[in-house]
């Protein structure tokens, strides 16, 4: 039984691999910062590590699709990420390209 | 006290550019604090457990830290390990033999040798061989690492159908007997030089030569010969792929020949040499003369017999 389980588990994986982009853009267009995007994407079933998030919030960071500031008001300075307007067109587009898929898939079954 | 914390932000930050390393490191000290306040809120038992936790779930500094960097976790990745590997396969083959060839051609004509020395000429032979095959892997996996690093990323030259290896369907001879057939008579020829040059046996502190010395004035030359046309044949039959009647006739006649000069002369008592003999009679071993003689022509008389069996069965299935 665990053989098929890790089977679905890798497919399962891959499949979240590309969609967790969309739902941190998404997410992001409120500021927020990392650690509180990852509880909220794991509310929402998006369960991700935080090994993979934070380096994945990075280079979104460098393609210019998010913007950071350190925000020193509270004791704990933290990092806040902002979807860019670049972020948003990008989301737009990977949203589009979504419902697309969505679409073939049903037409295809 | 440098504590836990503080002990795995190094070792993540470490890894990274200078420019990096303050922001990732300030942010991750954050987000760690952050993980532990959210396990001590679920019940973690203590600080340094839920520190501990946290740390387990972030993992291995070091891929973290290639997260981070974007650098790869491999040292040769898949757009070059083919090209690595091929280069390898090919410098291994050729350049390997070559060298190991020439130490033991040095060991066993140029320098000093006597019965046990043959072992030595080869066991070096054979540590000169892996030094070189160990260069050879690692140099040529160092270059193919820094390629790999190196921006930007360029081609090494893209696949196309002529690198493909030759076609073996259909070929009824494959490269390695034909590789192992040419090898074994320039094993012979080597054998039959070195004995003459650099003869291992001494007798009376001279070296004597196993083989008749006068052969050398004319039947030696025409035995290499027969050696070098026997060479020829595996060539041929090499390209041709299988064994053809025409081949197979050739070959048979080159083995007759050969068979023929060598019994005739150890009839006539002229294929080994008189000292030789002599000394290994002297030594205990009385009947060596006639013993000796036997047991070349019945050798030579099998090895014929069983090689033209083998020749004309693979002429009759071909």
């Amino acid at each position: 039984m665990t053989d098929d389980e890790d089977v679905l588990n890798g497919h399962l994986q891959e499949l979240r691999r590309g969609t967790v982009v969309v739902a941190a853009l998404a997410t992001l267009r409120t500021p927020g910062y990392g650690y509180a995007l990852l509880e909220t994407l794991a509310r929402a079933g998006f369960g991700v590590d935080a090994n993979t998030l934070y380096p994945l919030l990075r280079r979104l960071e460098k393609q210019g699709l998010l913007e950071a500031e350190w925000n020193t008001e509270e004791s704990r300075p933290r990092k806040f990420y902002r979807t860019s307007p670049a972020g948003e067109d990008v989301l737009a587009a990977l949203r589009t390209d979504w419902r697309s898929l969505d679409a073939a898939i049903n037409d295809l079954s | 006290m440098t504590s836990l914390t503080d002990r795995y932000v190094h070792a993540t930050v470490r890894g990274l550019d200078e420019g990096q390393r303050p922001d990732v490191e300030q942010e991750l000290r954050g987000t760690i604090e952050d993980m532990v306040d959210a396990r001590l809120e679920a019940g973690a038992p203590s600080r340094e457990v839920a520190e501990r936790d946290v740390l387990v779930e972030l993992g291995d500094p070091m891929r973290l830290a290639a997260g981070y960097s974007g650098s790869p976790l491999h040292l040769i990745g898949p757009a070059y390990f083919p090209q690595w590997r091929r280069l390898v396969t090919l410098l291994l083959s050729i350049v390997v033999p070559i060298v190991a060839g020439i130490v033991l051609v040095v060991r066993l004509f140029v320098e000093d040798s006597s019965a046990g020395s043959v072992g030595t000429a080869f066991g070096g032979a054979a540590v000169v061989a892996l030094h070189t095959a160990v260069h050879i892997i690692c140099w040529t996996t160092v270059v193919f690492a820094v390629i790999e690093r190196s921006e930007p990323a360029g081609e090494l030259g893209a696949w196309n159908p002529d690198q493909l290896p030759e076609p073996t369907a259909g070929r009824q001879v494959g490269l390695g007997e034909s590789v192992t057939a040419a090898v074994m008579i320039l094993f012979t020829v080597l054998a039959v030089v070195w004995q003459q040059v650099n003869p291992p046996v001494r007798v009376d502190g001279e070296s004597v030569p196993v083989l008749d010395a006068g052969l050398w004035s004319g039947w030696m030359w025409v035995l290499l010969a027969l050696l070098g046309g026997q060479l020829l044949v595996v060539w041929l039959v090499h390209r041709a792929r299988r064994w053809t009647v025409a081949l197979a006739a050739a070959g048979l006649v080159v083995d007759l020949a050969f068979a023929a000069v060598i019994v005739g002369l150890v009839l006539a008592d002229r294929f080994f040499d008189g000292v030789f003999v002599e000394a290994v009679t002297r030594a205990g071993w009385e009947s060596a003369a006639r013993d000796l003689a036997y047991a070349t022509v019945l050798s030579v008389v099998v090895i014929i017999v069983w090689d033209q069996i083998d020749t004309w069965r693979r002429v009759r299935a071909g």
